[in-house]
């Protein structure tokens, strides 16, 4: 009897096993103490960081997808939908933006996790060994410095999006005005609150600023990654946005200046937007035959062999060709699809990469570019900044590369610049924005209706979602 | 009178001693207190063991023993020194015998709830898993799946809806072993890990529901336990059986009718005046040219004119595509099994093999099943038992919808029909399929893209169940079982379409392969007490440790770009993709319990159960478990004698049990690995840490009333009351915090009900046999706290978790109704107040959503009826439900108000029901082509009651006299006549199939089908 009864409660001790079976781990994933513990696994977390700017499951399309990128257009008056029926970019055309909508939610969530994101990696740099660190620390800087310009782009275009733009806005000291501070890891019950316009703007441009202590200087083409000379672009523009002319002024020039990233010739304007890491591109975001955002994509949105709601109005085509031997008219195409339907005007800025199977959903967004510093260090002198050059020498140095036989002008207004904006930026979500600085009222083709520059329609909403998690203290968007 | 009783004794005190051992017809297993008396003098009996065994000594003179048991026939055998007794179980008797958690017990002495279905109830429903098989039979069950097909998933629900995000299928227990169930499937088509199980093996199945009956098994248990028993061996000579089976099937409602080429083209003509109208402002009252003479005139000119863009473009129609997609099934089933065995060793040994095709070309089903139980008797203190129960499935599919996500697929039989033009033929004269016969000319012949040669799913399974088990005897009354086990499961998927194929042309065909393999190792010991004290104390108690770990090994691998159209292994093509990952659960158990009984009248018992798993966060591993159950059989009280009511019993329990996230790593923070940016690896966050992650726990109440009367009927009246809380909920985090949501233990639910059960047995006690049994549940089920608000959640954000609400309960917009005015559909701004004027809008995009009907049906049952007549049995089993709805996914596409009719046909049941001139009263608004409107989108307009009586089975079985083959040495010939989802006696809802998924929600899938089937058993 014991022979038989000890080998079965041997047979059942094995199956029993032991209690260290109760700790068990995903086989494709880490426990976050463990992710980020050396210097190659660190730049894996930091493109982590950059995917939702691109893919990241059912949040791709608010990304630098197709709706982000043009949302400045399409509240900007410049374009509309031939076909009406798709629903997608239409609806941001529509002012679809209130607090349940989908842009509202999906827009806050890529770049508010963004932020998270880059929170969670900044806060385990230190788990990686010190004397790893130590002999990579060009690397690690760089990296870190990195996280620090992807959380102030994230804030940035947050803010921009979701708030006023401080030029414009009443008081940027006001309550609320401002987003929530994204500038640390929080406790997963942790209820928001937003700070003011005042003091989200001088958290953007800290962290710009450090990111400019860490960061490379090495120009690395389509790497899709940030460098030194991306943050400085992208500070220009902030500061530009808060009025401050003589600090935008500093950091375009600066990076004109270092001659790392020429304009394009007026020859290479029409090609370069098939091509990545083209010279102007100070920072882009990477697509791919597997990874992009289909038919929420700028690809999709500009064809009318795609959802066709993204095309140049009467007006605009009448503005643009109007301007003989400007090769950037030439950019605006009349197309129709082949079917035969919705024949309009597009923008030949997302025809498709070069190479790319589905060429319609591989664009690489360029977030910013060379053109616009000339334009934003041209208008900073125009309104009173003072430059290593003047405002008409940047003028016709970018304009001496868009023109067929380019005679120069010889003097430069304000309008000049805004016009000058509106050809070269369009469809890179420049449009509302520079009327708002202008001051100048939008009427949108989709409503017939005009709105203030200082409509507060114009603004996203804050996700209904995000006021209620907050349980009070996060408040809404005036209305 | 003592001295005459001394004396009495004395003169029959010449003895003898008789041994035997009593076991069940049923399942040849021991009978465990059967009854054993001399017979004329009942004061000389005594109740076999634990092994059924019994020693009595009586009187020389005594020569007949009567042997009973509740729930067999009594039965009167000739004294032998060594007896082997074998009773036939009453089946239809009042107090059956139940399989419950870890052990078997009479009915009249179980103060918990739990019911009983045995093997040839389950068999007449002619599906190809037991979960299916159980619909109508019990009261408080549901089941249902979403899809008609064989072999797809499956969903069970036992009193009501367990939980919100969790799982709400029941514990399955096969021979003392849980079981993985759930669905296997991937890349779209679903599948039922049940349906490896052939029902043929089944002896019988438990269904746990109360606390009392279902705490013991802990935290898996609180939606119910299925226990399930398969067949053993029976003492005695081998009995050979063989049964066939052909059956037919075809859909058994009139679902998916399509307008034809007439119908269409005069829709397509309205909805081209609609649309003419609308350009001219003439549609809304608002509009300028409103009423207006000459626009309406104009308006039919250019219908008219514009005819040519109708994709149908005669009104004469072709082949009835119908019929043709949904060409109908069968069924074949071939089983054989063998039974037999000594006193010290018996076996079941079986073979089976049922090949199943749907009602579309697509589907088809096929399983290779065997069984194999050997009970050995090693020593007279041990009893070893080996089970081997392995099964190949082969499942046939296209992509199903039972995931609910959104979406048509282009090849889905449904999409095939209504892209089908009602006026095209399938085959041109030559005997070619024509390729014009579809509205869109990508799909150019919907039967052409049926076939599986373009585009097709498989599910291949193989799953091995092996135990091995042992008991050990060390006294009359304690005893020691181990079962251990293993189970296999390896689920292959392959998934593939033709470089010719609609959705294979863009990528040059595709090739895809998805292999899952699922092995659970348990091991379960458990000491058992069994005792009566004093003649009239009983204890039985016991003692248990289990442990069980679960592994699920997933490979993926990915072609496209083929090298050509016939052959389709991946070797053909270019690798796309290869993955692997491997995720494992640990549970580890330790339990008791005891029940106790004073004189078979009064009950108490008791259960402890401590669980911990994996799967929960460290904080919060272990669980307790309880119950607690008292019950008293006043029936057999003495100042209850009572001529009309034969027993009675009064049964109360309270208890608590868990549910186990699914997610394995819930509780973990982690970094995900699998992400790309550019062509580079990527990490991040993927998951917030949660140290508390822990079940979700219920509560249960159960009061019952028994009542045993009229020597034949039973009736069971029981009220119970479910309140879960700590609900596993994916709850809404900040943004900012880095991900949208975490697993967090937030909320509670109740569902609470009546079950009301009638059973009769042989009411007319005549040459005609007529049994019944009836079975009416009430259920409520509700939301009842949700601490963080609101809960939206579903394919299109179409159900709502509110506190008070129903759970299941619909959030959508509400469809007034059409104007008989304009004939456009109007919806309420303010679905909370009333339709006036002003709280009207016609466009969907107006409207607002608010609480709708809910799915689950308030009223649900079945009812059997049996009648017999010399080796005739008729059984008919009518299922009903009321109260519940559903939304109809597919209306939403076959009524869309001429949005969609350049693409798709429209759903017959609109031809003659929409709106055509001023004053009409309609249920569908007038088509406009290309309708801005959108009054096709999800509102109450596809909410549809469910409400239905159905006559779910009919069967109708002839044993062949024996006579007639006895000297063939043939011991039964059974012949049988089943027909199942004949009709529904009554509908709320038209030519729509009413038993959709349990949550209510109609797809776009192949609905349930109305089998014919043919048998004939031959024991020999």
């Amino acid at each position: 009897m014991k022979k038989i009864t000890l080998s079965l409660l041997a047979v059942s001790a094995l199956l029993a096993s032991c209690s260290s079976d109760l700790d068990q781990y995903p086989s494709d994933q880490l426990a976050t103490e463990q992710a980020v513990t050396s210097v190659s696994l660190l730049q894996t977390a930091v493109r982590g960081v950059y995917t939702l700017y691109m893919d990241d499951g059912n949040l791709y399309r608010w990304g630098y997808a197709g709706d982000v990128p043009l949302y400045g257009d399409a509240l900007g008056g410049d374009v509309y939908a031939p076909d009406v029926t798709a629903n997608h970019f239409y609806r941001t055309l529509q002012l679809d933006n209130g607090k349940d909508s989908d842009i509202a939610d999906g827009v806050y969530a890529t770049f508010a996790m963004s932020t998270a994101r880059a929170n969670s990696v900044l806060s385990k740099v230190g788990s990686i060994p010190a004397t790893e660190v130590a002999a990579n620390k060009a690397v690690v800087d760089d990296l870190t410095g990195q996280l620090y310009a992807i959380r102030a782009l994230s804030q940035f275009e947050l803010t921009r999006l979701y708030c006023k733009l401080p030029v414009i806005a009443d008081d940027v000291n006001a309550p609320n005005s401002g987003m929530p501070l994204f500038n640390q890891v929080f406790d997963a019950n942790h209820k928001f609150s937003r700070a003011t316009l005042k003091e989200t703007y001088a958290q953007i441009i800290a962290d710009f600023t450090k990111a400019m202590t860490l960061l490379s200087k090495e120009r690395v083409t389509a790497s899709g990654q940030m460098n030194y000379w991306s943050a400085a672009a992208l500070l220009s523009r902030v500061y530009f946005y808060n009025g401050d002319y003589a600090n935008a002024l500093k950091y375009a020039e600066e990076v004109i200046k270092s001659g790392k990233y020429p304009l394009y010739t007026s020859s290479e304007y029409l090609t370069a937007w098939a091509k990545k890491g083209t010279s102007e591109s100070l920072f882009e975001v990477l697509t791919t035959d597997k990874l992009n955002a289909q038919r929420n994509s700028l690809g999709y949105y500009t064809s009318p062999d795609g959802y066709a709601e993204c095309a140049a109005t009467d007006e605009f085509v009448a503005f643009a060709k109007a301007r003989s031997g400007d090769v950037r008219s030439e950019l605006v195409v009349e197309k129709v699809s082949q079917d035969g339907d919705f024949k309009a005007f597009y923008t030949n800025k997302y025809a498709g990469q070069e190479g790319a199977s589905a060429p319609q959903y591989v664009n690489n967004f360029k977030v910013i570019r060379t053109s616009e510093l000339y334009l934003i260090a041209a208008e900073s002198i125009l309104r009173g900044a003072t430059g290593s050059k003047s405002a008409l020498e940047y003028y016709n140095e970018l304009r001496s590369n868009r023109f067929t036989n380019y005679t120069p002008a010889t003097s430069v207004s304000l309008k000049d610049i805004l016009d000058e904006r509106r050809i070269e930026l369009f469809c890179e979500g420049h449009r509302m924005f520079d009327l708002m600085r202008f001051g100048q009222n939008i009427t949108l083709p989709a409503t017939g209706e005009t709105y203030s520059y200082k409509s507060n329609r114009l603004q996203i909403a804050i996700p209904q979602r995000e006021i209620d998690i907050a349980q009070g203290s996060l408040v809404q968007n005036p209305s | 009178m003592a001295g005459v009783g001394l004396t009495t004794t004395l003169v029959f005190a010449q003895q003898q001693t008789v041994k035997g051992t009593v076991i069940s017809s049923d399942d040849g297993q021991p009978v465990i207190g059967a009854t054993v008396v001399v017979k004329g003098q009942t004061s000389i009996g005594v109740a076999t063991n634990l092994d059924g065994q019994f020693t009595l000594n009586v009187p020389k003179t005594a020569t007949t023993l009567v042997i009973s048991y509740v729930g067999y026939k009594t039965q009167e055998v000739a004294i032998r020194p060594n007896m082997s007794v074998t009773l036939d179980s009453d089946s239809k008797a009042l107090d059956d015998v139940v399989v419950v958690a870890y052990g078997v017990t009479k009915k009249s002495a179980f103060a918990g709830s739990a019911a009983s279905v045995k093997s040839d109830v389950l068999q007449n429903a002619k599906v190809e898993s037991i979960d299916k098989a159980l619909a109508g039979k019990v009261s408080g069950l549901r089941v249902s799946s979403s899809t008609g097909d064989a072999g797809a998933a499956g969903n069970i629900q036992i009193r009501g809806i367990g939980s919100i995000t969790g799982s709400t299928a029941p514990l399955f227990v096969v021979d003392g072993v849980a079981i993985s169930t759930g669905n296997l499937g991937s890349s779209g088509m679903s599948s039922n890990v049940l349906s490896t199980i052939n029902p043929d093996d089944i002896e019988s199945m438990t269904v746990l529901k109360d606390a009392a009956a279902a705490s013991l098994y802990g935290s898996r248990a609180a939606n119910g336990v299925v226990v399930i028993t398969t067949k053993k061996g029976v003492q005695g000579k081998t009995a050979f059986n063989l049964k066939l089976n052909k059956g037919w099937s075809t859909m058994a409602t009139n679902s998916y009718q399509m307008m034809n080429a007439a119908q269409f083209r005069e829709y397509f003509h309205d909805a081209l005046v609609g649309y003419y109208l609308n350009r001219q402002g003439a549609l809304l009252p608002t509009g300028a040219n409103y009423g207006n003479a000459t626009v309406l005139a104009d308006a039919q000119k250019f219908a008219t004119e514009n005819m040519s863009l109708s994709p149908v473009k005669s009104d004469v129609d072709g082949d009835n595509w119908r019929d043709q997609i949904y060409d109908g099934g069968y069924q074949n089933e071939v089983q054989f099994s063998a039974s037999g065995g000594t006193d010290k060793l018996r076996y079941f040994g079986s073979l089976g093999v049922n090949d199943m095709k749907g009602i579309v070309a697509t589907s088809k089903f096929r399983r290779y099943s065997s069984l194999l139980n050997v009970e050995n008797k090693a020593k007279s203190w041990l009893d070893l038992n080996f089970k081997s129960q392995i099964s190949y499935t082969d499942q046939q599919g296209r992509r199903d919808q039972s995931d609910q996500a959104q979406g048509l697929a282009s090849v889905s039989p449904l999409s095939l029909l209504m892209n089908a033009l009602p006026d095209a033929k399938i085959y041109n004269e030559d005997g070619t399929y024509n390729e014009s016969a579809a509205f869109s000319a990508n799909v150019g012949n919907s039967i052409k893209q049926l076939s599986p040669d373009y585009s097709r799913y498989s599910l291949t399974t193989l799953r091995l169940m092996n135990d091995v088990g042992a008991r050990i005897k060390f006294t009359d009354w304690l005893s020691f079982k181990t079962t251990n086990s293993l189970d296999y499961i390896s689920a292959k998927t392959f998934q593939r379409w033709s470089p010719e194929s609609l959705d294979g042309e863009s990528v040059g065909g595709l090739g895809s392969r998805y292999n899952r393999t699922v092995y659970t190792l348990s091991t379960s010991n458990v000491l058992n007490f069994n005792k009566i004290f004093a003649d009239k104390h009983s204890l039985d108690a016991l003692l248990g440790h289990e442990a069980q770990k679960y592994t699920i090994q997933t490979e993926s691998f990915d072609a496209n770009t083929y090298s050509n159209a016939v052959l389709e292994e991946l070797a053909n093509g270019q690798p796309t993709g290869a993955k692997s990952w491997v995720s494992a659960s640990f549970l580890r158990s330790f339990f008791g319990s005891a029940n106790y009984n004073y004189d078979s009248r009064y009950y108490l018992g008791a259960s402890l159960r401590q669980d911990e798993s994996s799967r929960l966060g460290k904080n919060k591993r272990k669980g307790l478990f309880y119950s607690i159950s008292g019950a008293w059989r006043f029936g057999k009280e003495k100042f209850f004698a009572n001529n009309f009511i034969d027993d009675a019993k009064l049964r109360i329990s309270y208890g608590t049990n868990g549910n186990l996230p699914g997610n394995f790593f819930g509780a973990y923070g982690l970094y995900a690995f699998s992400g790309t940016y550019g062509d580079q690896p990527a990490s991040y966050l993927s998951q917030v840490e949660n140290l508390d992650l822990s079940w979700e726990k219920s509560r249960n109440f159960n009061v019952g009333l028994d009542l045993n009367f009229a020597k034949k009927f039973s009736l069971s009246l029981e009220y119970f009351n479910k309140f879960t809380d700590d609900l596993l909920l994916d709850l809404p985090i900040s943004y900012g915090v880095g991900l949208g949501a975490m697993d967090k233990n937030v909320g509670s639910i109740s569902n609470r009900g009546w079950e009301f059960e009638l059973h009769g047995t042989d009411i007319l006690s005549s040459k005609l046999r007529w049994d019944v049994d009836f079975s009416l549940s009430t259920l409520k089920s509700r939301v009842e706290s949700l601490p963080n608000g609101d809960i939206i959640a579903g394919d299109g954000n179409l159900y709502i978790y509110r506190e008070g609400e129903d759970l299941n309960s619909f959030y959508l917009p509400t469809f007034v109704g059409v104007e008989a005015k304009t004939g456009l559909g109007q919806f309420l701004i303010d679905p909370e107040k009333p339709a006036t004027a002003d709280n009207l809008t016609y466009y969907y995009s107006q409207a607002g959503r608010t609480v709708q009907k809910s799915a689950y049906p308030k009223v649900f049952g079945g009812l059997t009826n049996t009648f017999s007549y010399q080796g005739f049995t008729l059984s008919t089993l009518i299922t009903y439900q009321f109260g519940g709805y559903l939304f109809d996914y597919p209306g939403y596409f076959a009524e869309n108000d001429g949005l969609r009719i350049r693409g798709m046909n429209v759903s017959a049941g609109v031809a003659g029901n929409y709106w055509r001139q001023e004053g009409d009263a309609v249920n569908n608004p007038r088509p406009v082509l290309n309708n801005p409107f959108r009054s096709d989108r999800w509102s109450t307009r596809h909410l549809h009651s469910t409400d239905f009586v159905r006559l779910k089975e009919v069967s109708l079985r002839y044993r062949v006299p024996q006579q007639l083959y006895q000297k063939l040495g043939i011991s039964s010939v059974d012949l049988s006549l089943v027909a199942n989802n004949l009709f529904f006696i009554h509908a709320a809802t038209k030519d729509m199939e009413l038993e959709v998924a349990l949550n209510g929600y109609r797809t776009v899938d192949t609905p349930q089908a109305r089998t014919i089937s043919l048998g004939l058993n031959v024991g020999f």
